[in-house]
């Protein structure tokens, strides 16, 4: 099982929209896929129904432990779940003693490991403090979605520079990609701002693909849902997602993880 | 003309740093708090009440020992992000993106700040984001009457309708001397730059921008209510009374260096006419035919 992170200096710049279509793209894939929403603040699984809004998600983990699996929500596509957020206030209002987290997060890991899931995306709160960033510490990959606009370009480095340290900290955790998102293709800053973010990343540390702005990613958030599921035939912003996940899958390696689980799990069959 | 400004040599360094080889095997013990628990550094203010009832709850305690190394001597990572903020102040001017506040400084005798620039909104004007904002719907005027003049005479700013947010900034500084009497009034975005106050006000924007940050993450809301405030001590002599006030272009903090006489009603005089200052400048003329 591989997991992977969203992390951002900012909010609104597409964290939590990336992470729901990302999930739905990767289990259409047939990867068996998790999102974990840890944003007190986020918006997954907000069209799910009042009691199981109520429900018992990441930040009850945190405080108790205990299992993973009972947290677990079905979709209606068999390989996409979600852990759902849970109740952040009364974890985080207890002064926020984070020092069990790291290990309590490990955990989870495990267990959900264990659970045969391929790929965990863990949709964090904005910030890279806190529990951000224990998530992002204890995960294998981070994903940065990069707003493609002049002003929100300017946190960039404040991040690389965050994620650098903990680097040198000896955190493993790598930069799966940034992720430009909101590109205006008519809008010339934007454009050019997409432009000057690739001349200035390494190849490795961008993804190819950047994601349009577009009014129905909006719409589709109202509803928690992703893109692709808010209108009988994809709208082409959705189809991108299929690109997004496949270039994922590459920069991860899911496809050798995968081979190598399956090997090991035949040898003990 | 480059639009990012963010600087290529940085950034390669640091992605040369996040590919490059880990340093150590085992991963060293981090610290949870890499960040300095800045909210431990400020109070909030209810300006009338000596003690803020549910909102010093909400945010943590105030630390006095650390409010006087704030002073004093700043702890290292407050001096790192000083320091980062700088550079990126820097390589903005080089970029050609922010003026440097010396070519377009406008003296006043009546007050101690100077515009930054005729662009004031470095940070937050339509001609540096992408997506052009609409003028707001509601004419100046309009707005302007939710405060009933006769109540307090000199509740408003003068704004004149349909103008400029450089012109509104000029009319609405020297207001808040005659509302506030202080020794010095800065307008900071939520990137930290300075919409008002002179260059030499860039470390004080910074505690501000500490402050209200602070305050904002401690999750309280009530933190942009109309009568409330942050009250930050920077030593022994000075202290910021600092107001976030949530705009059509986002945060925009006002801080007041060694304020006397803030009370209830002005910190929600000060908040409303800064909000009507900034929402209402004009990108267009303003919508003429509405009363
Ligand atoms: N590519 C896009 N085009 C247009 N709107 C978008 C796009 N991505 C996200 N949004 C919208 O921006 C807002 C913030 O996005 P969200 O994913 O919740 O950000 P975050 O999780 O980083 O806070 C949401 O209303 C969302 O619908
Ligand atoms: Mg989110």
């Amino acid at each position: 099982m591989i997991a992977v992170a969203t992390a951002s200096q900012k909010g609104g710049v597409g964290k939590t929209t990336v992470c729901i279509n990302l999930a739905h793209a990767l289990a259409r894939r047939g990867w068996n896929t998790l999102v974990v929403d840890t944003d007190p603040q986020g918006g997954i699984g907000l069209s799910l129904s009042r009691s199981t809004r109520k429900r018992r998600g990441f930040y009850d983990f945190l405080q108790n432990g205990g299992e993973a699996r009972p947290l677990i929500l079905p979709t209606r596509l068999p390989e996409l779940s979600i852990m759902p957020c849970g109740d952040s206030a009364s974890f985080l209002s207890q002064g926020a003693k984070l020092d069990r987290s790291p290990e309590r997060l490990r955990d989870l890991l495990r267990q959900l490991d264990l659970l045969r899931f391929d790929c965990v995306l863990l949709d964090t709160a904005a910030g890279l403090n806190g529990v951000s960033e224990i998530i992002v510490r204890g995960s294998e990959w981070v994903l940065i979605p990069q707003q493609a606009e002049p002003l929100a370009v300017r946190s960039l480095p404040l991040l690389l520079e965050t994620l650098a340290r903990f680097r040198a900290d000896g955190t493993r955790t790598r930069v799966a990609g940034i992720l430009l998102t909101m590109l205006s293709s008519q809008l010339d800053a934007s454009l050019k701002v997409a432009r000057e973010v690739r001349a200035m990343l390494p190849p490795s540390l961008l993804f190819q693909q950047a994601i349009p702005r577009d009014p129905l990613f909006l719409e589709a958030s109202a509803l928690g849902l992703p893109l692709s599921l808010i209108r009988k035939n994809p709208p082409p912003s959705a189809l991108l997602f299929d690109q997004i996940a496949a270039e994922l899958e590459e920069r991860i390696g899911l496809p050798a993880h995968k081979d190598q689980t399956h090997r090991h799990a035949s040898l003990l069959d | 003309m480059q639009v990012s400004w963010i600087d290529p040599d940085e950034i390669a360094r640091l992605t040369a740093q996040l590919e490059g080889p880990l340093q150590r095997d085992e991963p060293l013990p981090w610290d949870l708090d890499t960040l300095p628990d800045i909210s431990s550094q400020f109070t909030m203010d209810e300006s009338d009440s000596a003690d803020p009832p549910e909102l010093a709850d909400a945010i943590a305690a105030p630390v006095p020992e650390s409010m006087e190394q704030q002073g004093a001597t700043p702890a290292p990572a407050i001096e790192h992000i000083r320091e980062k903020l700088r550079a990126i102040r820097n390589s903005a001017q080089d970029a050609g993106l922010m003026p440097i506040a010396k070519t377009a400084t406008i003296e006043r005798s009546d007050s101690t700040a100077i515009p930054v620039s005729d662009s004031p909104a470095a940070g937050i004007m339509p001609s540096r984001t992408p997506v052009r904002i609409p003028p707001a719907p509601q004419p100046v005027t309009e707005s302007a009457a939710k405060i009933p003049d006769s109540h307090h005479p000199s509740s408003t700013p003068l704004l004149p309708p349909g103008s400029s947010l450089t012109e509104r900034l000029q009319c609405f500084i020297p207001w808040v001397q005659s509302v506030v009497p202080c020794e010095d009034i800065l307008l900071v975005d939520d990137h930290g730059d300075l919409l008002w106050g002179g260059p030499s006000r860039a470390d004080l924007a910074l505690s501000v921008v500490l402050a209200a940050g602070a305050g904002l993450q401690s999750g309280s809301d009530a933190l942009t209510r109309s009568s409330v405030f942050i009250r930050s001590r920077l030593g022994e002599q000075k202290e910021l009374s600092v107001l976030p006030c949530p705009t059509r272009y986002g945060m925009v903090t006002l801080a007041l260096l060694n304020a006397t006489g803030l009370s209830n009603e002005n910190v929600t005089s000060l908040r409303e006419a800064l909000k009507l200052c900034i929402d209402d400048s004009a990108v267009a003329p303003a919508i003429k035919g509405q009363a």
